[in-house]
């Protein structure tokens, strides 16, 4: 800047040049240059400007026009705040401080709002007097935007928080914004529904600009055509939309455009998009446009919470509909049960007193059945009895004290078994009681039950006394006691003690309340307390005495009986679980306080592993510690008693024995803090209740092959430390085999559909891992191809893969349908940390109907073949997974001709160096061409073959063949495994071929109903047989079609209707039906002649 | 899942439940639809519509599972009914079933024009 001053030519300023200067100028000028904070002279009657040179950006266009001209020529926008300001200086000598003073400047070409902290002093000149004003300035324009863009962030979230409705969260979060309308002129908040954009809320537009706008339609041309965008939507700029129309606009000054973003709420919700408007005072830099995306995700994060919100009201609403239905339900089969048990019960207890004990084991063991049945029933009527709260009382006067000991009685022999005294004084009461006597033993008998079920050592008491209103009954157990919390809930229904030590969780979690409905209806009360000395409960029931008169006779009921019979099955404990049979899988540890949740899980993930269970985070700990190394997987709920599955977690974590295991989280509700949490401690995956038993396996399969992959890699560490020098070559095998273990094993057949895969690791040890397949047959008949690759290399790829590919499977099994199922997969992807960028493809093919449904993630094409020969390129279009939440998929359909060959392969097989992707696509389209009429297996090897570079693959390749037909119009053979889930398979594998020889229609039904009846019938004989294999063959005989069914069991028609009615229908459907049996098995012979324009001959 | 038959229930106002079978009634797909057919059958006062519209393939397991259901709801004296379009290919089954058919209500379209 001293160099600019010295070049300046001062001639023609009115202060001249500065050798003329006077010395407090030359002094002031001094410092001001001299200085690096932002500093100014203002000199003379013009206020001419001087500044260093951290002044000048401030400047910005003006510099360096500015120096040495006169401050109202410099700064005419502004001159009508600062000019009186300086004046007050020259003239009267008073110094100012200014704090974050709005200037409109134009100094960038617009009129932009900025802010200022600066003082102004005086300078004395020679005279005496005032020659000039100095100043020390700062912009503050970046921290005064910020604070106010910082408020308006607040400002939508806390009054979004005041409401819960989707719609009015959405109005309050929109309306927010008009706090800062210099940074959001107006606001537009759009919501997609069927091809249009519906005005959800706006602010800042006058109402007329609402109406015009408050629809979108494609070819309306208002400027917002980016809200109907389907695709996920990064921040766009777009003309200011036509019809807009600001109100208030004050001195917001025109718009300078706007800029349309999409709202991220959830993969599942409609598109969302949000415009709001982009000011022109406030220069629309990397600040506003963060701020425009805040405003977004806030808005976002508010609608998101409201939808979950509405959802979860939704099932709340369901549930409690479904709980209406159930009582009525309840109520209904519990009286219908009623009956025919009474029936039963009667003639076995006759029979069971006519004959000796020995010759009664059967009866006994029905006998004490059907009595279980009846106290089921009963505790389904009490359920429906107090849900619906119409519970009818008969009092009578009852001697209370002997009906108490009569049943009390009944439970001695348990309350002996389970090792607890049991203490009956009833002797305090003596007049009569007006109570249902049936009522009243249900009331003990539930609080006997409870008291038994929560006492593990001590005693039972029974006491019962007179107080100045009536009897009073007192239940007291030496068991875990119940803290104050859950003393004034004890009595609702459903409640239970989380985490209360118990015998058994069975149980309706209804006797309580039962009791104490009871026993108002009753006229009575029923209260708990902490037993004596604070040890234990005592439960107290006051009923009110007789009026008067003698108390009438009552017998317990066979209720008592039917109550001790059920609490016989929890005393004593049942079996530790570690006396199951093993039956060899993976080794699972499932951690829940909750007996039925652990059963549930237990009998989901029996199948194919051992389940041991725990019931909370301190048994899950000492079971894993016992034996480091035992189990293979935790699956453990959050809430527990004593140490919770975040707890549990974290002592994993930090045992270095314990650390590799991995841990799948179950939590009770979504997006909830303890899920989030769980990840962050270190869980590898969780599962949000309530979940599907598919979903599970799917979760749980992930997770043990995660386990597996982790214990290779260990492995590999451990190989590291030993052996360096081949480490390389090691590296690659183990990796690889990782890689293998995670694709499948096997990949379903069957005649005229053949399926085959490769997997191809790379050369290169750094780039394995990450490409996969998957194939699978459903139910209906279609076969679900899918073919993936994770970006990325490595364990970490493998991960995620393996996760992809079991959810693959159950989107699959779900019925969705291919471009469902990426959307699926997307919305996983996004919950998988680091959200790796995923492409694949997934193929759905009914060969039957000869249709393909194919859709496509940013993946490679795949490669069709149909009988002529020519090759063709499938894919339906649409973004890789893990790049944007909202994106949406679709489903491309295609007819398949006979004999079509389907290549799906991943980019590793047609990359080169040096070559371009249409090069090798071009490539790779003929040589399937060429090699179509080849098996799948050989198929799938040419084309590793062919596409091979000399070097080698550079990437992991993986390749999936699928070839229909062709079939064989002479013959057919097909085995079926004896199982009646075959069945469907021989009628597809019937009918296609049937097709091939022109045989359709009625003909066609009736040759596929006979042959279905036949295996059908064979399966049964052949079941359980050494070999469990029916085969059917098939073969054209001129105008006769030949059937031949074997099994290897005996054939018996006469047995049963049903077998009776199956043969039958088989002579009505074929010509000839013949049936040879040997000492092999069974061989059923059917033809039928038929014309070959499908009629029969 | 993706099974070979669904079956959709519908419990009418006026106690008759309606169900709507779809898909290949065979040995393997029958005891899933009997199961939740029965558990439906335990609330029902008046009977059952059951519309095979939409059955694309019958076999004699299917047609057991109709008389099974007919009996079951004879001795609680309410009615079955059967919907089996004109012309609907499963109508062969029933035709060459042995033990007879003719014991079964059957008609072309449900009762009251309910979709089942």
């Amino acid at each position: 800047m001293g160099r600019r001053m010295r070049e300046h030519d001062w001639s023609a300023c009115s202060i001249g040049d500065p050798r003329s200067w006077p010395q407090s100028l030359r002094t002031a000028t001094s410092m001001c240059l001299n200085s690096r904070f932002p500093m100014l002279i203002w000199w003379g009657p013009e206020l001419v400007k001087i500044y260093n040179d951290s002044y000048a950006p401030i400047l910005r266009d003006k510099h360096p026009r500015a120096l040495g001209s006169p401050g109202r020529e410099v700064w005419p926008e502004i001159w009508d705040v600062i000019g009186p300001m300086l004046d007050a200086v020259m003239h009267e000598g008073q110094a100012t401080w200014s704090q974050d003073q709005l200037l409109l400047m134009t100094r960038a070409g617009f009129e932009e709002e900025t802010y200022f902290t600066f003082s102004y002093s005086p300078i004395i000149d020679e005279s005496g007097g005032i020659g000039g004003v100095f100043c020390a300035v700062t912009e503050t324009t970046p921290s005064v935007l910020g604070a106010r863009r910082l408020s308006v962030l607040n400002e939508v979230a806390d009054r979004a928080a005041h409401h819960d409705d989707p719609t009015a969260v959405a109005r309050a979060a929109i309306a927010a914004l008009e706090d800062d309308r210099a940074d959001v002129p107006f606001a537009l908040l759009y919501e997609q529904v069927d091809g249009t954009a519906q005005l959800v809320a706006a602010a800042g537009i006058s109402d007329a600009s609402r109406q015009a706008l408050a629809a979108i339609r494609p070819q309306d041309a208002l400027g917002l055509d980016a809200v109907l965008d389907e695709e996920s939507l990064p921040p766009t700029r777009v003309p200011v939309p036509r019809d807009v129309e600001l109100v208030d606009a004050g001195d917001l000054g025109p718009l300078a455009g706007a800029v349309v973003m999409g709202l991220d709420v959830g993969a599942t919700q409609q598109p969302w998009r949000l415009v709001l408007g982009v000011p022109s005072r406030v220069a629309y830099d990397e600040d506003l446009q963060r701020f425009h995306e805040l405003a977004c995700r806030a808005v976002s994060a508010a609608l998101t919470h409201a939808i979950a919100l509405q959802d979860e009201r939704r099932r709340g609403a369901a549930l409690a509909e479904l709980d209406r239905a159930k009582t009525d339900f309840f109520t209904n089969i519990s009286h219908e049960f009623r009956t025919p048990l009474t029936l039963l019960l009667a003639p076995l207890e006759d029979e069971l007193a006519r004959r000796p004990p020995e010759a009664s084991e059967g009866l006994q063991i029905a006998h004490r059945n059907a009595m279980r049945l009846l106290r089921l029933v009963d505790a389904l009527l009490d359920f429906s009895r107090a849900e619906g709260g119409r519970v009818v009382a008969e009092p009578r006067p009852t001697d209370l004290a002997a009906l108490t000991a009569q049943v009390a009685s009944s439970f001695d022999s348990a309350v002996a078994d389970a090792g607890l005294r049991f203490d009956v004084d009833l002797d305090g009461l003596t007049r009569p009681v007006q109570v249902d006597p049936e009522l009243w033993e249900r009331i003990l008998l539930n609080l006997l039950s409870n008291a038994l079920k929560h006492t593990f050592a001590g005693g039972i008491a029974v006491r019962a006394s007179e107080s100045d209103h009536g009897a009073v009954i007192a239940v007291t157990d030496t068991g875990i006691g119940i803290g104050d919390e859950h003393r004034d809930r004890i009595f609702d229904r459903f409640y239970r003690v989380p985490g209360a030590p118990s015998r058994t969780h069975e149980g309706s979690g209804i006797g309580l309340a039962l009791v104490a409905e009871l026993a108002r209806v009753q006229g009575g009360t029923a209260r708990v307390e902490p037993g004596p000395g604070g040890v234990g409960t005592t439960f107290v029931v006051e009923l009110p005495f007789a009026a008067s008169g003698e108390a009438l006779p009552a017998e317990p009921s066979p209720l008592a009986a039917a109550h001790v019979e059920e609490i016989r099955r929890w005393i004593p404990e049942p079996a530790a679980d570690d006396a199951r049979p093993q039956t060899g899988g993976h080794r699972i540890l499932v951690v829940d306080d909750n007996a039925d949740m652990r059963d549930y899980l237990r009998r989901l993930l029996a199948a194919d592993a051992d389940v041991t269970t725990a019931v909370d985070g301190e048994d899950a700990l000492a079971r894993l510690r016992e034996q480091p190394g035992r189990f293979e997987l935790v699956v453990t709920d959050v809430m527990m008693p004593r140490l919770d599955g975040l707890g549990l977690l974290t002592a994993i974590r930090g045992d270095a024995e314990l650390a590799g295991i991995p841990v799948l989280v179950l939590s009770a509700r979504a997006g909830s803090e303890a899920a989030v949490d769980a990840l962050d401690l270190g869980a590898d995956d969780y599962v949000v209740k309530p979940f599907t038993a598919t979903e599970l396996r799917a979760r749980v399969r992930s997770a043990l092959e995660l386990a597996r992959a982790r214990a290779v890699e260990t492995e590999l560490q451990r190989e590291h430390a030993l052996r360096m020098e081949d480490l390389y070559v090691r590296e690659h095998r183990v990796a690889e085999a990782l890689q293998r273990s995670l694709l499948p094993e096997r990949l379903p057949a069957e005649p005229h559909l053949a399926v085959a895969g490769r997997y191809v690791a790379a050369e290169d040890v750094a780039v394995v891992g990450g490409d996969w397949y998957d194939a699978v047959i459903l139910n209906d008949g279609s076969l679900v191809l899918t073919i993936g690759d994770v970006a990325g290399h490595g364990l970490s790829a493998a991960a995620v893969m393996a996760q992809l590919r079991s959810a693959t499977r159950g989107y699959a099994l779900r019925g969705d349908d291919p471009a469902t199922m990426l959307q699926a997969l997307n919305g996983l992807v996004a919950t998988i940390d680091g959200s790796p960028m995923v492409t694949c493809q997934v193929a759905r093919i009914d060969a039957e109907r000869r249709r393909l449904e194919i859709a496509s993630a940013g993946h490679p094409p795949a490669v069709l073949v149909e009988a002529d020969g020519v090759p063709r390129m499938v894919a339906g279009a649409g973004p890789p997974l893990g790049v944007a939440a909202a994106a949406t998929w679709h489903s491309q359909e295609e007819e398949l001709g006979d004999d079509a060959v389907l290549a799906f392969y991943t980019d590793g097989l047609i990359e080169r160096r040096e070559e371009s992707l249409a090069v090798g696509l071009e490539r790779l389209t003929a040589a399937v061409a060429r090699l179509r009429d080849r098996p799948a297996e050989e198929l799938a090897d040419g084309m590793l073959e062919v596409m091979r570079p000399d070097e080698g693959y550079s990437d992991d390749v993986a390749v999936l063949v699928t070839a229909l037909g062709p079939v064989d119009a002479a013959m057919l053979s097909v085995d079926l495994p004896a199982h009646p889930r075959s069945l469907a398979m021989l009628r597809r594998v019937l009918r296609r071929w049937l097709r091939a020889n022109d045989i359709d229609g009625r003909a066609a039904y009736d040759i596929v109903l006979a042959l279905d009846e036949t295996a059908s019938n064979a399966m049964e004989h052949a079941y359980g047989a050494a070999d469990g294999t029916v085969t059917v063959e098939a073969r054209r005989d001129g105008p006769h079609l030949r059937f031949a069914v074997d099994d290897r069991g005996r054939w018996r028609a006469q047995r049963g209707d049903h077998r009776g009615r199956g043969l039958g229908m088989m002579r009505l459907l074929m010509d000839e039906v013949e049936v040879e049996t040997g000492e092999e098995g069974t061989r059923v012979l059917l033809s039928r002649r038929v014309t070959t324009d499908g009629g029969d001959g | 899942m993706a099974e070979l038959a669904t079956l959709d229930l519908v419990a009418a106002p006026d106690g008759v439940v309606h169900g709507r079978i779809t898909g290949e009634l065979d040995a393997a797909s029958t005891p899933a639809i009997r199961a939740r057919l029965d558990a439906a059958l335990a609330s029902a006062a008046a009977g059952l519509v059951l519309d095979l519209s939409g059955v694309t393939f019958l076999d004699s397991s299917g047609v057991e599972l109709l008389f099974r259901l007919r009996a079951n709801l004879t001795m609680r004296a309410m009615r079955l009914t059967v919907v089996v379009p004109a012309g609907a290919p499963i109508r062969r089954t029933l035709e060459v079933s042995d033990s007879g058919a003719h014991l079964l209500e059957i008609v072309e379209a449900p009762p009251d024009g309910r979709p089942g």
